[in-house]
């Protein structure tokens, strides 16, 4: 079992392989070698935590992610690769955007790559199909583009 | 406040709902939280999902980034520093095309960095339009330049402009796929003899050629297909192509008549599967009679008119190969195609006929399948004394096409259970059985006899899908259906 402390304070008792699903807590394990000292999680709140630990928990005996081979996986290897997303992961990302975003930055810090992934493919979900304006609308963006950006910005229109 | 929570008490399993107390969360910044919070290499990996999934609503698998280019300058800055963004640029022929976005295409290319790169590009006009010509041209430099990392290139241009290509002489180590189609409405001359020699160092393993005549490296190409191809050509590569497993190869000509003299022998020792139609005789024959395929597995043969049984036989016989799959368009003329065929046949377990005799419903086309299904009934002169004892004994699919005539029902329990030469009754061990035609209206099919559908009803390994499609009329019917309520009725 791996003592884990939030942000805000909030103990969790984990079992080592859920635990180790993090690149930074596992880094940290190997550290410190055997102890019962809890770890703590700078910049993970329990509310956040508690979805991250859920994700995990579920996920636990997934096999590993294989290395994306860039240069050689075709686009719709890739897509294949990294569209297989259960009803299950689906329900789990149907939150609130600000919880996403807390989540993503989690998973960003604790270095869990597939939720990272899975969190950010559900972002892009959000903007597929949406205009420029609904994007700007999803996430409250501002249009910062100059006169002379927006003009070189109209005469992209090369086709994909 | 200090809790603690264990996985053993709360944690979900596989089987679990993921809990939704999430509208209960009250994040510390507002609600519309800035997209700003996330770092660049997050953002990275939100806009490779973007461009490269699929979503619910639609299955287009790529989407352009550009369109993220437009929401605000920060995500342009991230989009435009992501090269997997840009690996893959497809230009199709109704995408408006100038000499600005040849040069927005090469900044495109230049954003993917060092990646391998999808190019698909579709393009038309005519020799005499100047301006389109040089775009056209313009593109296909650009192109070029980057065929250190081309992972696949599609091209279809009219050859006019396809003639004068020239990547950089650096084929990409990865290159996986070349489509070149030269567009010949737009061209000129003879189809079959516009010649790309600018390939000759590449090494792709998937080649899709239509109106050219193209060097390559062929030893590492497993799929290839030839649209408008010369015999001389076909003789020239297939022998090159040392790992070619499945050839598709759409109307094989013989133009170039010089040639054919020096044209001795077709083979190629790795092929399992060949798709191929004719568009004249002499082609048909030199590649029948000269051809060797001992690999041979997968074989759908269009044949050229009469001969065609013949010309089969022969490259048959001369591959000693073992088929297990034939697609075979009977030729109207030739009442015993099917039998004639069948003693090369011994390994074959899937026979896919089509049968189009539509302007001859004179003519006695059932021949074949009644021999097929009693040898002892009907011995043509001439057949029986190479015919072993056994017709088509490894038969698990059979799957009939026709046109403009129905199938011989009576003849079915026969193809499961024949008669042979001597009388001895025998089992091939088939599974599927599927006949379908076409026909104009529902008078000119025949129903299956109640006899027929009760012998056929006790072969319960068997599934049996009969459809008869009325075009006319766009009704498919269940035939199998139809014939047993009219049998009903007659009683």
């Amino acid at each position: 079992m791996v003592i884990l402390i939030t942000s805000d304070n909030v103990k969790y008792v984990v079992e080592k392989d859920v635990a180790e699903l993090s690149v930074l807590v596992k880094n940290m394990l190997e550290d410190i070698g055997p102890s019962d000292e809890p770890i703590p999680l700078h910049n993970v709140t329990s509310t956040v935590f508690n979805k991250v630990l859920e994700y995990c928990i579920y996920h636990r005996n997934d096999p590993p992610p294989s290395d994306d081979d860039e240069g050689c996986a075709s686009p719709l290897h890739k897509y294949l690769a990294s569209h297989i997303c259960s009803e299950w992961d689906q329900r789990f990302f149907d939150v609130d955007q600000a919880l996403l975003f807390d989540i993503i930055l989690a998973a960003n810090y604790l270095d869990i790559k597939t939720l990272l992934d899975d969190a950010c493919k559900a972002v892009a979900h959000l903007i597929q199909g949406k205009s420029t304006e609904e994007i700007r609308g999803i996430f409250n963006i501002v249009n910062d583009f100059t006169p002379e950006e927006e003009a070189r910005v109209k005469k992209e229109n090369v086709s994909s | 406040m200090q809790a603690t929570a264990s996985q053993h008490e709360s944690g979900p399993s596989k089987h679990s709902q993921p809990r939704r107390s999430t509208s209960h969360y009250r994040p510390s910044r507002d609600s519309r939280k800035p997209f700003d919070s996330l770092p660049v290499e997050v953002v990275s990996i939100v806009f490779k999902h973007y461009v490269h999934s699929v979503s619910q609503k639609s299955q287009r698998p790529y989407r352009s980034p550009l369109g993220l280019g437009k929401v605000c300058r920060r995500w342009r800055q991230i989009a435009w520093a992501t090269p997997d963004l840009w690996t893959k640029l497809r230009i199709r022929r109704q995408d408006p095309v100038s000499m600005l976005y040849a040069e927005l295409a090469d900044e495109w290319l230049s954003r993917s960095r060092t990646l391998s790169l999808w190019i698909g590009f579709e393009f038309h006009c005519v020799r005499q339009d100047k301006y389109n010509r040089s775009v056209g041209q313009r593109m296909l430099e650009i192109f070029g330049r980057y065929s250190d990392r081309w992972y696949s290139l599609s091209l279809t241009v009219p050859d006019f402009i396809l003639v004068n290509f020239r990547p950089t002489p650096s084929p990409s180590p990865v290159l996986h796929t070349i489509s070149l189609k030269g567009n010949p409405n737009h061209g000129v001359g003879s189809p079959y003899h516009v010649s790309i020699p600018t390939f000759a160092e590449f090494s792709p393993k998937i080649v899709n050629v239509s109106f050219l005549q193209l060097d390559l490296d062929w030893t590492f190409v497993t799929v290839l297909e030839i649209c408008r191809v010369d015999i001389a050509e076909v003789s020239r590569i297939l022998p090159l192509a040392t790992n070619l497993s499945k050839c598709t190869l759409r109307k094989v000509g013989s133009l170039n008549r010089a040639l054919n003299p020096t044209i001795t022998k077709i083979s190629c020792p790795s092929l399992e599967s060949l798709d191929i139609d004719f568009s004249d005789l002499e082609s048909q024959s030199l590649f029948c009679c000269t051809g060797s395929l001992p690999a041979l597995k997968r074989l759908t043969f269009k044949g050229c008119r009469e001969q065609s049984t013949d010309m089969l036989i022969a490259l048959l016989t001369q591959s000693s190969c073992t088929l297990k799959c034939l697609v075979f368009f009977e030729p109207w003329q030739d009442t015993f195609a099917l039998s004639h065929l069948a003693p090369l046949l011994s390994s074959l377990t899937e026979l896919n006929v089509f049968s189009d005799h539509s302007s001859y419903s004179a003519i006695d086309i059932y021949s074949s399948y009644h021999i097929l299904a009693n040898q002892s009934s009907i011995s043509p002169i001439g057949l029986t004394a190479t015919w072993p004892k056994f017709l088509l004994p490894s038969l698990e699919i059979f799957k009939w096409f026709g046109k403009g005539h129905s199938y011989p029902w009576e003849t079915l329990p026969g193809l499961i259970m024949p008669v042979s030469l001597d009388g001895e009754i025998y089992r091939r061990p088939l599974k599927l059985v599927q006949i379908s035609f076409d026909d104009a209206a529902a008078v000119n099919v025949p129903h299956i006899s109640k006899g027929t559908i009760q012998q056929l009803s006790e072969f319960t390994d068997v599934t049996f899908e009969f459809t008869v499609n009325y075009y006319l009329s766009e009704q498919k019917m269940d035939w199998w259906k139809v014939s047993l309520e009219e049998s009903q009725k007659l009683r």
